[in-house]
């Protein structure tokens, strides 16, 4: 083993909302094999207006199970019973879905309700064509009213998600406005090299290229599984095939073979050991190919 | 100085090469190459091979001497040479912030 071939993922991420009527998933049982495969984490995504009842049956699920839960809700969800009930079952980070000033006063005044409770309350800011200028003014924000914890998750391209990425000339700007914040304390997640760079341009990205499929897989909610979030190839569905034997076929080792070599046009950049191509998944959702370098690359 | 790992690094040995790697050892074969566990800690992986899991698995309040003797049991190495690589070891995992001491 080494680390450009787990066994197994450490991360997966499970959407579970917009739920299909046909959806016939047995979730006690992919959980079983979740913990069976020592998973790290599970990063879970309920978006409805409530906790489902799917949801619900995970998290009871894997209560005492040596797997960390992060669950991301619609701030609608959010309540101080809710919390209360969420760290009972031992949910180590709720995140907020974050996208205007209301929802992180929101989230602030839950984190000043509930300072003692062992698990972490944050924002998960999902950047668009719309906020991404936004950026500065959100990080200040939580950086002055007590929120540690953001999370840029993953675009949605398996879902049909609008691609969107931060072009060079936008990025540098944005750049300079975070040189003018603090921010030591503020715990971020960034899966995008290049969201990375405009955070920390002097500092490389810590994924060591593409993890599609190797360190992480996702779980859509109609039981479709993907080597990541963003990168829409199927290689199973969890109503068909054992999620186990979905992440360990002979497809996706290939697949993951595949990510791991740089594409052509990118071997004669200085930056290619550390960055490998980028996001692959927004080179095939854009170019439909892995020869080419991640759109984010060049554009802009 | 007992030595104990970072409570907030998440780890797994990885079953399959643990097995390929003690085969490796009983047949003479070098498996230094050869990860057997996963580490990740603020966002970056490590792998260790063998002697380094078995070293991770022991630094749970422990001295240096203890973990080296405790490693001697397993691993036909002389014991300097075996307190020598522990002692660069738990160096690295130091500067990494996997482990601390007390």
């Amino acid at each position: 083993m080494n680390l450009k071939e787990l066994a197994f993922p450490i991360r997966i991420y499970w959407d579970l909302t917009p739920q299909p009527d046909t959806a016939a998933i047995n979730y006690g049982n992919i959980c079983d094999q979740i913990v069976e495969m020592k998973f790290f984490t599970l990063n879970l995504r309920d978006s409805g207006s409530e906790l489902s009842k799917p949801c619900i049956e995970i998290l009871e699920r894997l209560k005492n199970r040596p797997v960390n839960v992060a669950l991301t809700v619609s701030r609608l969800v959010v309540n101080p019973p809710t919390i209360e009930y969420l760290s009972d079952l031992n949910v180590k980070e709720l995140l907020m879905d974050a996208c205007s000033d209301d929802e992180l006063r929101f989230i602030a005044e839950m984190l000043r309700q509930h300072k003692n409770s062992s698990m972490v309350i944050g924002a998960s800011f999902q950047v668009n064509s719309d906020n991404y200028r936004d950026i500065p003014d959100i990080v200040s924000f939580c950086m002055n009213n007590g929120i540690t914890r953001i999370v840029f998750p993953m675009q949605r391209l398996s879902e049909k998600e609008e691609c969107f990425f931060i072009g060079r000339q936008e990025g540098k700007v944005l750049t300079e406005k975070l040189r003018q914040i603090e921010i030591g304390k503020l715990k971020i997640t960034i899966h995008d090299p290049f969201l990375w760079r405009i955070f920390y341009p002097e500092t490389a990205f810590p994924g060591a290229g593409c993890q599609a499929g190797n360190s992480m897989a996702y779980i859509s909610p109609d039981g479709n599984v993907y080597p990541c979030p963003s990168l829409p190839t199927v290689l199973g569905n969890i109503q068909e095939t054992p999620l186990k034997a979905i992440l360990s076929s002979g497809y996706k080792k290939e697949l993951v073979k595949s990510l791991r070599k740089p594409p052509e046009e990118c071997l004669v950049c200085e930056e290619v050991d550390q960055c490998i191509g980028g996001c692959r998944g927004r080179t095939i959702a854009l170019k439909n190919s892995l020869k080419l370098r991640d759109p984010a690359c060049t554009e802009g | 100085m007992k030595i104990f790992r970072n409570p907030d690094v998440m780890w797994r040995e990885e079953d399959e090469f643990k097995e390929q790697a003690y085969k490796g050892l009983g047949t003479g074969e070098d498996v230094a190459e050869i990860g057997t566990s996963i580490l990740l800690h603020a966002g970056r992986m490590h792998s260790l091979n063998i002697l380094g899991t078995e070293i991770w698995k022991l630094c749970d309040n422990r001295t240096i001497e203890e973990i080296v003797s405790a490693l001697r049991q397993s691993f036909d190495v002389e014991e300097d040479v075996l307190r020598e690589d522990v002692i660069e070891f738990l160096k690295n995992m130091k500067e990494e912030g996997l482990i601390h001491e007390e």
